[in-house]
């Protein structure tokens, strides 16, 4: 017994060593090209609230072609105010033998654990923890979407969010120039996520009735402009008229991505325990 | 809430310590044993004097403090096997924590433990000085000189498996001091992260053999609160000096004793995990560290030897990578040096270099015939880049038969990096301080309990173009040459005088110390005037700058 004991003892730290994988503290390894801010007296009038739907997908998810579908009716009802993006991730999104593309990315990935994401098909609506949910995204429950969704239109955007894109075919290249000026004043310090998103890819899915070897993969999250958790907006206090601009750049776009298919989405989201996107703005690249 | 139930907490403290002799902790126990109550106590204070000529002005100390102290008093019971104690601390414009630059102000408890042994299981709990081996992942010590005192503040399990092995293991905080000399200090103070280890020693014998292996664990886990402020300096650094730092480090190491007849071998590997480091112009990063160190030595009546060397890489390991200097360090890392206690001789002393640094020493000691002794020692330490410190260094120790005289004559050479050690900017030979130090101390015995000693020293520097005529620059190495004499008048056990003068031959500056000191059973008493010249004050291979000083100095030292 004393011996089990001492074998037990001598193994525990290497099990304690094994046992733990961590998730780190956000560093921002991606530095901005352009990083200014500063107060504009004239305030501007508050855009439409747009809520960015994330829709968590796999292409060998049996029921995320039910999610993506809904995903589409959502942003067909409310085409202004409704963005989508579907982040691949877990064990469901690794690519088939016959795929061509592979939609999972660090940053997918990060993103999935960054929510806390455990199943698929699931939808976070403004990364808001809808009243009577366990989380910050919706397991299935389909039928309940839009008016998750429609709860959410109904906020009041206190930032505006433009976006200019530039495209440079030589290097296949994007730069993307994001102005976000504040409406109302905040406590909180906020973050931007920026994405380059693709849709009309047309690749295997696994659905319901089976394989699908054609299916139109939209609104896929194919890289980030900034780190998956965001990028910190600005040191400066969160008042009104309270202007940041800052511009990223993707380089080597692979010859895969159509860029005519792809589009810049931006968001502004909080940075503490709240992870509540506060606004959301797209742009095509090619316009 | 959290105040009050700390507070609760020191005041149940308190009446557990009263109120322990009158319980009867052991009901099995029907001795009759009241326990022992025993202690000590240790003040050290300083009256400051002004003197501008050596640097001893301009200070908080100089300027209005004029006065200094530190009190550690510790009191301890113990009955049966259950033991406890408490120590009071009290750091009145203390010089200790900041060498002489800012003074700290801290009173109340610095320490309180509870131990109680059951049968083969020993429980400590509070603040627990321990360190696992050779403390090469795991020490918690004090240092007062230096400021250091980091024990953990927690509990530790000691079980005794059988008469060959041992466990121990250790949770809890590192104690921070620098929270209890500030004004927001609580009744415990502590650095956020948190440390757990493990440890097993065993040792068996066979015949003239004699085997000690020992293994160790360490993971300290950093806050969030504590990771923020880090992660928030990562993002500060250029783009591509970032990382995603761990929260976790953990530490390891494996070791063994021999001992066969006349020679004794020691055998240490010790590795760490990714862990945020500071490197020497204080940007953070990220790598995996390891140390190795061996000693072996052979000694029998007459003559010794011994060899040990050591190699690190990126082995610094603290509470995080916040604390700096002494502060929040979780391991003891000793130098491969001599340590000297002659004035002159220990002038120049090498800091360990955790983060990369190979070192060896060889020690000989020979006695050709009774009444001398020589003592030899030759070390070296060196990173990737370039030699650090090395020092030969020889003694011989001679007394006649019924002679009253006794005779320390030796020297001692020290190359020492100054740009590197005490980080000055410096470029080429002037990096190097090169120094040789001719020594003699002379001691008559009066009577069976006088005698009279005579220390004379001499440091010389740019040795190797003033001895050996190398065709190096002239210039001022630090403060440049000096030399030193002592005279001391013992009459033991009770009484000693001494005065001594250390005179700076470039800058042309007296350092005078008179000092007495009065012994009476476990109490001994001293009082000198001094003034010193600021350096670096080096213990067991961790060091910090000190200020010059002038003035009165004074201690206590008591045991009961």
């Amino acid at each position: 017994m004393k011996y089990i004991l001492l074998i037990l003892f001598s193994f525990s730290g290497i099990i304690l060593m094994n046992s733990c994988e961590e998730v780190g503290p956000t560093i921002e390894f991606v530095v901005p090209l352009v990083d200014t801010s500063y107060v504009v007296q004239d305030i501007p009038n508050k855009q439409l609230k747009v809520v960015v739907v994330e829709d968590f997908s796999g292409v060998q998810c049996v029921n995320c072609p039910l999610g993506n579908s809904t995903v589409q009716q959502i942003i067909d009802v409310h085409p202004e105010q409704v963005i989508g993006l579907t982040v691949h991730g877990g064990d469901l999104a690794i690519p088939y033998n016959d795929s061509e593309h592979d939609f999972v990315s660090e940053e997918t990935t990060e993103l999935n654990g960054f929510l806390g994401v455990f199943g698929w098909p699931a939808a976070a609506f403004d990364r808001v923890q809808i009243s009577g949910q366990q989380n910050v995204f919706v397991l299935g429950q389909f039928s309940s979407w839009l008016s998750f969704t429609e709860q959410r239109m109904a906020e009041e955007a206190i930032v505006n969010i433009n976006i200019e894109n530039n495209w440079s075919e030589d290097d296949r290249t994007v730069k993307t120039a994001i102005r976000m000026t504040y409406t109302e004043s905040d406590s909180e310090q906020h973050k931007v996520s920026i994405f380059l998103v693709e849709s009309h890819i047309i690749d295997p899915q696994l659905d319901v009735i089976g394989k699908i070897s054609d299916y139109e993969h939209n609104h896929v999250v194919r890289d980030m402009f900034t780190i998956a958790t965001g990028t910190s907006l600005s040191d400066q206090p969160v008042v009104a008229g309270l202007t940041v601009e800052k511009e990223f750049e993707l380089l080597e776009i692979p010859e895969l991505w159509n860029i005519d298919n792809c589009y810049v989405v931006a968001m502004v989201h909080r940075s503490g325990d709240s992870k509540e996107v506060l606004q959301g703005a797209q742009e095509t690249i090619i316009p | 809430m959290y105040q009050s139930s700390l507070q609760y907490g020191r005041y149940a403290a308190i009446l557990l310590l009263c109120l322990l002799p009158y319980l009867n902790v052991d009901a099995q126990d029907k001795t009759s044993d009241p326990g022992r109550f025993s202690g000590d106590l240790q003040f050290s204070g300083r009256v400051f004097a002004t003197d501008s000529t050596i640097g001893a002005a301009g200070t908080p100390f100089y300027d209005w403090a004029k006065s200094s102290s530190e009190t550690w008093l510790q009191l301890n019971y113990s009955r049966n096997s259950l033991d406890l104690g408490v120590r009071f601390d009290m750091y009145n414009n203390s010089d200790v924590f900041s060498g002489g630059v800012t003074e700290a102000n801290g009173i109340g408890i610095g320490r309180w433990f509870v131990r109680k042994k059951v049968d083969q299981l020993t429980i400590e709990g509070g603040y627990i000085y321990d360190q696992f081996g050779s403390g090469s992942i795991f020490r918690a010590y004090e240092n007062r000189a230096l400021g250091i005192d980091s024990p953990i503040v927690g509990i530790m399990g000691t079980f005794d498996l059988n008469e060959h092995i041992r466990l121990k293991g250790i949770a809890g905080k590192q104690k921070d001091v620098k929270s209890f000399i500030s004004p927001n200090r609580s009744f415990v103070n502590t650095y956020s992260p948190y440390i757990k280890g493990l440890n097993f020693e065993g040792h068996w014998t066979f015949g003239s053999l004699n085997i000690s292996p020992g293994g160790s664990f360490i993971n300290r886990t950093i806050d969030e609160a504590t990771m923020a402020v880090v992660a928030t300096e990562i993002n500060g650094q250029n783009v591509d000096s970032r990382f995603t730092p761990k929260y976790n480090v953990y530490g390891y190491s494996i070791y063994n004793t021999f001992n066969y007849k006349d020679v004794s071998l020691f055998l240490e590997y010790a590795g760490k995990t990714e862990d945020v480091l500071r490197d020497y112009d204080n940007s953070l990063y990220n790598s995996t560290g390891n140390m190795m160190y061996g000693t072996v030595s052979y000694s029998r009546k007459g003559f010794g030897i011994s060899l040990a060397a050591k190699k690190m890489n990126d082995f610094d390991l603290r509470t995080s990578p916040i604390e700096q200097l002494t502060d929040g360090i979780v391991n003891f890392l000793p130098p491969q040096m001599r340590q000297n206690a002659l004035r002159l001789v220990s002038r120049y002393n090498h800091a360990t270099q955790p983060l990369d640094e190979f070192s060896f020493m060889v020690d000989v000691v020979y006695t050709p015939k009774k009444g001398t002794t020589i003592n030899t020692s030759f070390a070296k330490a060196m990173n990737e880049d370039e030699d650090l410190f090395t020092e030969f260094y020889i003694d011989v120790n001679f007394k006649r038969p019924k002679k009253k005289f006794k005779y320390l004559v030796g020297l001692q050479m020290v190359d020492y990096n100054i740009a590197v050690l005490e980080s000055k900017p410096l470029e080429g030979d002037k990096r190097v301080l090169d120094s040789f130090t001719p020594f003699v101390e002379i001691t008559y015995k009066m009577t069976r309990r006088k005698s009279l000693r005579l220390e004379l020293q001499y440091l010389l520097t740019e040795r190797s173009r003033v001895l050996f005529g190398s065709n190096k620059e002239e210039y001022l190495q630090d403060l440049g040459d000096w030399a030193y004499a002592l005279i001391e008048y013992n009459v033991a056990p009770r009484y000693s005088i001494s005065i001594s003068d250390m005179y700076a031959i470039d800058g042309k500056e007296h350092y005078y110390d008179l000092s007495a000191s009065y012994v009476k059973g476990a109490n001994r008493f001293s009082l000198g005037w001094a003034k010193q010249v600021e350096g670096i004050i080096c213990t067991g291979g961790i060091c910090r700058p000190e200020s010059a000083f002038s003035g009165l100095k004074m201690s206590v030292l008591s045991s009961f």
